[in-house]
């Protein structure tokens, strides 16, 4: 366990700001845009991690094992289900108004967390990559009428919140962070349970 | 500390029940009797408790106060009564085990102190709850009542934590966030449009234990935010409250006048009747005073609610004869607090005791035509969406137990106060 902290911690050490960014970028337009179950629990974990390693370089090694661990099995149980869900029923086409609608409301949220980013000054990272990644969440909450996409971006936003928290003094512990991961678990099986129905379908 | 043990042990009960009897699914009925067993013994524990009984969970305290206990009350009423109704009709689901799951959650949010740790521990027992949803065809309902709970509490939490940090001088994205959260919880328009759906399309003693077990909880949690944060009291929050319960009264009025099915009906008048509990609770807000009635206010909607959202659908889907149809009504007229039903001396209570309770009369008014409405529609021009109906349906020996039940608490409103322990 100290073996994986340390490299955890160095990890992030050497991994820049701007690179961070960049995935964080990467992974809020792939939740946007990708109608694909595989890529969207990519994309899931990709948040998770991406928090981790915020996590680490500000508050402990500690709390972001704990939110990457938390997130692989949330992914896990998401894996399972695009898993099941594949077998089950092949995709159904999807109409080019639906990624029109996606993309450019993708860029207007983009456009709103730099630009909020660049007009409050003392703005940090952890904080621009919450706001970039809650929004693009509700940008699919708003589009999206396929349950397994809206669980995706649901726990995005919970993953956004958990990094809001354990960023900010005002409640890191452990308990939250342990309470926003029970309620993550919860809320991806519950979710599961809902895109697995048989009426559960896709965007058209 | 009780004779009995912790509160935490007594809370955590539950899950772990839940957890076992999984386990029982091959004996369709032995969950739900084990599930209405574990509820009624802690019920009955729960009441050896003293109001104010304290302890703590990992560092952080937990403390039962007068409204939580009687939100785990009435609860527990809920519980034992949609498992005790499911005896004699069991479900295929997880309801038994997610029940009992989603209580001992609810239950520790509704107890801790921390406003923060406790929306999201709603948020984890909502999504317990949500396991019982059923298998419908459409899975809208869920979807959207897990939308609206995540952002919900996500915003409850946020709120809670932006409020705190600015003190006394008030946080203006913090009371955006508890506005917005609290419509979202509660089922108010424009933010509360699951929960009719979510009665339409989950299995009937899912969204019926939602109703009762949930909103109370969440609502706690607001009354509980608007304690803290005295301020709150002072600005818009009350005015939008009641201004979003009036819409949604009137909303699910109309809703029910023109539903095509019995369960729709349903749906449209439970969101009503609980969002009737705004505006009989903004008195309350930040004081302690109204207590009492608070807690009636949450306990007597057990039984018209488990009668009109179970009850209701199955009668007309069995067949329709005129006792039936009587006990139809009946589960109408009760939601809309017909004397001789539990609602009454609360609608009868809050009319005396509220500063404006014109204003209040006029929207149980409301809700009560869209129920007539409903009611004649429904017995003249049967319903064509029967199928769905027919197959939740509950034995008629059942709903005619909890229609008896509710008229005898009607007419005894003093076994409410006791079950409560107010006198």
């Amino acid at each position: 366990m100290n073996a994986a902290l340390q490299w955890l911690a160095r990890f992030a050490l050497g991994v820049s700001q701007q690179a961070i960014l960049i995935a964080s970028l990467v992974v809020g337009l792939g939740i946007i845009v990708s109608n694909s179950e595989a890529l969207l629990v990519l994309c899931l974990l990709g948040v998770y991690l991406l928090i981790g390693t915020v996590l680490s370089a500000i508050a402990s090694a500690e709390l972001a094992l704990a939110v990457i661990l938390a997130g692989v099995f949330v992914a896990l149980i998401m894996q399972f289900t695009a898993a099941d869900l594949r077998s089950r029923r092949s995709h159904g086409p999807v109409g080019r108004r639906y990624y029109a609608l996606s993309a450019l409301l993708g860029f207007f949220a983009m456009w709103a967390a730099f630009s909020v980013a660049s007009r409050s000054r003392g703005l940090l990272l952890p904080q621009l990559i919450a706001l970039w990644l809650g929004l693009a969440a509700l940008e699919v909450l708003l589009t999206t009428r396929a349950p397994f996409k809206a669980t995706v971006a649901l726990l995005t936003l919970i993953g956004c919140s958990l990094l809001y928290y354990a960023g900010s003094t005002a409640e890191a512990s452990l308990f939250v962070i342990g309470a926003m991961a029970l309620a993550s678990f919860a809320v991806a099986l519950a979710a599961s349970q809902l895109a697995l129905w048989p009426g559960a379908r896709g965007e058209q | 500390m009780s004779p009995f043990g912790s509160l935490v042990s007594l809370l955590a009960l539950p899950a772990v029940v839940g957890g076992l009897i999984y386990f029982l699914r091959p004996w369709p009925r032995l969950p739900h009797m084990l599930a209405a067993a574990a509820g009624v013994v802690v019920a009955g524990v729960l009441r050896s408790f003293p109001v104010g009984a304290q302890t703590e969970l990992i560092g952080r305290s937990l403390t039962l106060t007068a409204e939580g206990k009687g939100v785990l009350l009435a609860a527990l009423g809920a519980l034992v009564l949609c498992n005790g109704l499911l005896v004699l009709r069991p479900s295929l689901g997880l309801f038994a085990s997610s029940s009992l799951v989603a209580f001992s959650l609810l239950a520790l949010a509704s107890c801790i102190e921390n406003l923060t740790i406790g929306a999201m521990l709603l948020l984890a027992g909502g999504g317990a709850a949500a396991l019982s949803l059923g298998e419908p065809k459409r899975p809208t309902g869920g979807v959207q009542y897990l939308t609206a709970l995540t952002v919900g509490c996500l915003a409850l939490a946020y709120g809670a934590t932006a409020m705190e940090a600015a003190g006394e001088a008030g946080s203006r994205p913090g009371f955006v966030a508890v506005a917005a959260a609290s419509g979202l919880l509660l089922g108010l328009v424009p933010f509360g449009f699951w929960e009719l759906s979510l009665g339409v399309d989950a299995y009937l003693p899912a969204a019926a234990f939602i109703s009762l077990a949930l909103k109370p909880a969440a609502l706690l949690l607001v009354w509980r935010c608007s304690q803290q944060f005295a301020w709150l009291g002072e600005t818009l929050f009350p005015d939008l409250l009641l201004l979003a319960a009036a819409a949604t009264v009137a909303y699910c009025s109309y809703r029910a006048a023109i539903a095509a099915s019995a369960q729709e009906c349903a749906a449209a008048l439970v969101q009503g009747q609980f969002a009737l509990l705004v505006p009989s609770l903004l008195p309350a807000l930040g004081a302690t005073a109204l207590a009492p009635t608070t807690m009636i206010a949450f306990t007597a909607r057990i039984l018209p609610l488990v009668l009109l959202q179970l009850g209701w659908p199955s009668l007309l889907a069995i067949e329709r004869r005129a006792g039936q149809a009587v006990l139809a009504t009946l589960a109408c007229l009760a939601m809309a607090g017909l004397p001789a039903t539990p609602l009454f001396p609360v609608y009868a209570t809050l009319a005396l005791s509220l500063p404006r309770a014109a204003r209040f009369g006029g929207l149980v008014t409301a809700l009560c035509i869209g129920a007539g409405i409903a009611c004649a529609r429904l017995a003249l021009n049967p319903a064509a969406d029967h199928r769905r109906e027919r197959e939740q349906a509950l034995p008629l020996a059942a709903i005619a137990f909890v229609a008896a039940a509710t008229v005898a608490v009607g007419l005894h409103p003093q076994l409410l106060a006791t079950y409560l322990q107010l006198r």
